[in-house]
């Protein structure tokens, strides 16, 4: 986990250089290969899924990505497994990246923005509304959020 | 003032010389349009600036449900949204003063950023009860042309007003009151 955020943040980085970014961009990308360390070989295909349909996406939005699905990929053990499949995920206009859950007792979003922070939002049939922002991104927080999502 | 000139639009509809109504009344019925899937997924809203409704009256009717979804623009060839439906917001409680008139704020970088939401009758001529969702970033109104450089650059209120927006229309309710936690 540790060592793929080191890794995100040296692309993102070496990236970014005028003179030689797309040929760091290249390079680092052939390298990364399709595998993730830490994700579940479903959620990795999920994230190499999303990364390809969702060029836009910021680095942020890649970075919470992969924290997030790192943390569905460690609840995944603890709950029940059929739980992670019912969701999906977009883009909208405001270039979000959205993950969208139905239960019988309401809608659940996750919102990563393009930069600052995620939301969590749910909508109950019975018109309880929670809308909670987080902004520290540590692993804890991951996990609390993904266990949110699918309980 | 211009007459509307789509024949297929009821006369009822037209604006003529029909007043503004700036308030609203408990009970009302909103129609809005969307996608079917919007009733589904309520974040696939296509924009938050100026979204539209029309609104039923209440005492006399104004509209009805499906007259939202004839087309009132000159350049679109055909005369109703086939592949739309049609979601009634009921409102529930207003201000005092019988608006719907909702404040957002959000701080960034050490100052506070303003968001105001407001229900307003805005008459169309082939469409009087046409009325709008108009946001307002201190003080700016957000349109279609500003939009990403007012709501775009502020996260926290950009997600505030969608969450607001698609609790209306998955609870198919306009509340002033209903606020929301984050617990």
């Amino acid at each position: 986990m540790t060592e793929h955020l080191t890794f995100l943040k040296m692309e993102t980085e070496l990236g970014q250089s005028q003179l030689f970014g797309q040929e760091y961009e290249h390079l680092l990308s052939r390298n990364l290969g399709n595998t993730h360390p830490g994700l579940h070989s479903e959620l990795n295909d999920l994230f190499n899924n999303i990364l390809c349909e969702h060029v836009g996406l910021t680095d942020f939005q890649k970075a919470m990505l992969f924290n997030l699905l790192f943390a569905f990929s460690e609840i995944r053990e603890k709950i029940d497994p059929s739980r992670l499949s019912p969701f999906q995920y977009y883009t909208n206009e405001d270039d979000e990246l959205v993950f969208f859950r139905k239960t019988h007792k309401g809608v659940i979003h996750i919102v990563i923005n393009p930069e600052d922070c995620i939301a969590y939002s749910y909508i109950g049939v019975d018109k309880k509304r929670i809308l909670k922002f987080y902004h520290n991104h540590n692993q804890e927080e991951f996990e609390g959020l993904a266990y949110k999502f699918f309980i | 003032m211009p007459s509307c000139e789509l024949g297929y639009i009821p006369e009822r509809l037209h604006e003529n010389d029909k007043p503004i109504i700036s308030t609203f009344t408990v009970g009302e019925e909103l129609y809005y349009r969307c996608k079917p899937e919007v009733i589904e997924d309520p974040y696939k809203t296509q924009s938050i600036a100026e979204l539209s409704h029309n609104r039923s009256g209440t005492g006399q009717s104004i509209s009805l449900p499906n007259d939202v979804l004839y087309s009132i623009k000159v350049d679109e060839d055909f005369e109703t949204y086939v592949d739309k439906v049609v979601c009634t917001l009921v409102i529930r409680d207003l201000t005092p003063d019988n608006r719907y008139d909702k404040w957002f704020e959000q701080d960034k970088n050490g100052r506070v950023v303003c968001a105001n939401i407001q229900l307003i009758h805005v008459p169309e001529t082939c469409m009087y009860p046409h009325c709008v969702f108009r946001i307002w970033l201190d003080g700016v109104l957000v349109t279609m042309d500003n939009y990403k450089t007012t709501l775009g650059k502020v996260n926290e209120i950009r997600n505030r007003l969608r969450f607001e927006i698609a609790s209306m229309i998955y609870n198919k309710e306009v509340s002033q009151a209903i606020s929301f936690s984050d617990i």
